[in-house]
């Protein structure tokens, strides 16, 4: 069964062994681990990988079907494939999930370190999120 | 020297060998880690207090997360995928620091509670990840 990675951020898992550096669907990129930089394996964009369960990524929204076998298994349509690209792309971000709507409204496209929203192209739909509240002092 | 927030953190599992992120996770850390040591009181011990050496191995502990459960999201049926078929997964959290640190493990056998149903509540699961080998710590 095979399926097409649709994002350039999809790590391999540490014990893939499976997918040697010479491999080219294999691109090696430098992360932050132990608090140092390194080296690790990520599926260049539009890899093709075949595995028993790579249905579940195209479930998960980070792959397409690359076969009849997977686009069966996985039992989504296009439209159910668009939301879960979409649903992923907010939970890979932290995104909790009832700023879902605001993610997906680009409202907000994250956190900043403190916590708090991390402004998005359409941060001026909703101004306020933003704003100061208001002290004690300024209602008396 | 920083004060983190949680808020962001990522948990990710193995999906075919793949790093795949896990949805709507409430809470998570790692437990239980412990540099092992053996008892080495003797009976001839100067004073009253026990004394304790070092075995030379670490227990790595488990990850135990919390999180809404979505029966029909794939992200949690990759979950209970491991309870049907056990095997070991590789897992990564993306820590919230500025230069977004992972760290990595390996988990053989979970423990799985829930879905759970409470009228205060949304519908909940509850996991534990036996950790096996080097829990990523930073060093």
């Amino acid at each position: 069964m095979r399926a097409r990675i649709i994002r350039e951020d999809m790590q391999l898992g540490m014990s893939a062994t499976a997918y040697p550096e010479t491999d080219e669907r294999v691109v090696w990129k430098t992360v932050t681990q132990n608090g140092r930089p390194v080296k690790r394996r990520f599926w260049r964009l539009g890899a093709e990988i075949e595995d028993p369960m790579v249905w579940r990524l195209v479930q998960c929204g980070v792959a397409i079907p690359a076969d009849d076998a997977c686009r069966e298994a996985c039992g989504l349509s296009e439209d159910q494939m668009a939301f879960a690209q979409k649903r992923y792309e907010a939970v890979c971000r932290g995104i909790a999930p009832e700023d879902y709507q605001l993610f997906f409204n680009k409202v907000i496209s994250g956190y900043e370190d403190d916590g708090s929203f991390k402004k998005g192209d359409n941060w001026q739909a909703m101004p306020e999120l933003w704003e100061e509240p208001e002290s004690d002092e300024d209602n008396e | 020297m920083a004060k983190n927030k949680s808020k962001g953190v990522i948990l990710k599992q193995t999906i075919a060998s793949t790093l795949t992120a896990v949805a709507q996770c409430t809470s998570m850390g790692f437990t239980g880690a412990e540099s092992g040591t053996f008892d080495s009181t003797t009976l001839d011990n100067a004073d009253a207090f026990k004394t304790y050496a070092l075995t030379g191995y670490t227990e790595p502990g488990s990850f135990e997360f919390e999180l809404f459960f979505d029966v029909g999201l794939a992200g949690h049926q990759a979950l209970t995928d491991l309870l049907t078929t056990p095997a070991n997964c590789d897992w990564q959290v993306t820590h919230t620091n500025s230069g977004t640190t992972t760290q990595d493990f390996t988990g053989t056998g979970m423990t799985f509670d829930g879905p759970t149903y409470d009228m205060e509540d949304g519908v909940k699961a509850n996991l534990s990840i036996k950790i096996t080998g080097d829990p990523g710590y930073a060093t």
